[in-house]
């Protein structure tokens, strides 16, 4: 039942195989289905039960952390329904880039890659260290799975205290933008930050050309 | 509590009554995993990820496998469990709505669309098929797309409504970017939408567009 969930959602329970497998958290080790299709033949709906009063459900000789449970619901419903006032980080502009790239160079300064997953509007979705560069191939693999998986549009590229020359990163940076083009992600910037320096790519000129 | 559960009953109870997120999320978080995960030295570590990433219950409600697979959650019934009572939530808002005409009461409708898709990570467009008293007959998505558009087929939605003899309907997309203003692309397709039902007299009543954290109406732009 529960692989039979995960491959094809929810949707397809009937009210009481959904009933049943919630009061399965309450009752484990039990058959639970003679309980929801009796539990909604007594109240009628799925409305009736989640609304029912504590009194109503101890009535029907349920246990406290059943009722618990089943009140949860609402709670549930009611926060799902809830507009979300929660504000992502947004990268409004490039001043903001400059200040979130601040963390990069604190402490000690490692040598590394980091990916800046991004949606349309620009809001931090992921902020991922590349484990291995040595391969083109897997590492563009890994950049566009990574972005299908966070259903980003857009990234941002951040060699911290690069070993390599600017001109020949931009070229790996080029090839990057290119390789993601048919996926609609954009390669916005690559940024290369040092203890008390960073530098764009972008505007450098050095991505310029692809324009 | 006499089943041993470790939340506290009186506390559950301030929550169910405030019907609000202020709710302690850590008390709320706490008993979901409590109640979902059987392992008990995974608790902990649960509840540490849960925390660090999770900013409300309707969030970690809509934790998605890859956010599972990030954070290395390997409690299938705890996962599972989430989904359940997401569905759960689901079906309770839309049992809510008004069994007559539902933009009678715009709120109710509002919160069940938001639900539904304000959440969801990819677009999704849905209509909602209604009687002559404009009551909900059906509501169906008609199509998933990609982070930022949907395909819509004025002739199948006029074909549905054929089938399921409606009157009017109200149509509904997320966009996941946040941002509730209608774009040039949604302005269009709903004036082609529009213009396929007004051939079998049906009334498009409103589109609506859902965002996480606000929503907007066609109508009351004037869009329609």
């Amino acid at each position: 039942m529960r692989q039979k969930i995960l491959d094809h959602g929810t949707g397809a329970l009937a009210d009481y195989e959904l009933l049943e497998m919630l009061l399965f958290n309450v009752i484990p080790r039990r058959d639970t289905k003679p309980l929801a299709k009796s539990l909604l033949a007594h109240f009628g709906s799925w409305l009736s039960i989640c609304q029912a009063s504590k009194r109503e459900l101890e009535d029907c000789h349920l246990g406290a952390k059943t009722i618990v449970m089943l009140q949860f619901i609402r709670q549930c419903a009611a926060s799902l329904a809830m507009t979300d006032t929660h504000n992502p980080f947004c990268f409004a502009d490039w001043e903001r880039l400059l200040v979130y790239a601040d963390r990069y160079t604190q402490g000690d300064v490692a040598t590394g890659t980091r990916v800046i997953y991004v949606n349309n509007r620009n809001e931090l979705l992921l902020d991922h260290f590349l484990t291995d560069e040595s391969d083109i191939v897997s590492l563009h693999q890994q950049i566009a799975e990574l972005a299908l998986d966070v259903n980003a549009t857009a990234l941002i590229l951040v060699y911290i205290a690069p070993r390599r020359p600017a001109n020949v990163i931009a070229q790996h940076v080029l090839g990057l933008k290119h390789a993601l083009r048919p996926l609609s992600i954009e390669v916005y910037d690559a940024l290369l930050v040092g203890e008390n320096w960073k530098k764009s790519l972008h505007q450098e000129g050095l991505l310029g050309e692809d324009e | 509590m006499s089943d041993g559960t470790v939340f506290p009953e009186n506390l559950l109870e301030q929550i169910l009554d405030s019907q609000s997120d202020l709710a302690d999320r850590e008390c709320i978080f706490a008993y979901i995993v409590d109640l979902c995960c059987k392992s008990g030295k995974d608790r902990e570590r649960l509840m540490t990820l849960l925390l660090g990433n999770y900013t409300n219950l309707a969030h970690l409600l809509c934790m998605s496998r890859h956010e599972r697979d990030v954070l290395g959650i390997r409690d299938q019934n705890f996962f599972v469990s989430l989904r359940l009572f997401r569905e759960a939530a689901l079906r309770f808002n839309q049992a809510s709505l008004p069994s007559g005409d539902l933009i009678h009461n715009e709120r109710l409708l509002i919160n069940y669309l938001t639900t539904c898709m304000a959440r969801e990570r990819v677009e999704q467009f849905r209509v909602l098929f209604l009687d002559k008293q404009n009551g909900l007959i059906l509501d169906e998505v008609q199509g998933k797309g990609t982070v930022n558009q949907t395909a819509v087929y004025p002739r199948e939605i006029t074909r549905r409504c054929r089938e399921l003899h409606a009157s009017a309907v109200i149509l509904a997309h997320n966009h996941p970017s946040g941002t509730a203003k209608p774009s040039e692309a949604d302005v269009i397709m709903t004036q082609q939408v529009q213009q396929a039902l007004s051939l079998i007299k049906v009334n498009v009543l409103d589109h609506y567009i859902i965002a996480r954290s606000t929503w907007s109406s066609f109508r009351a732009l004037g869009l329609l």
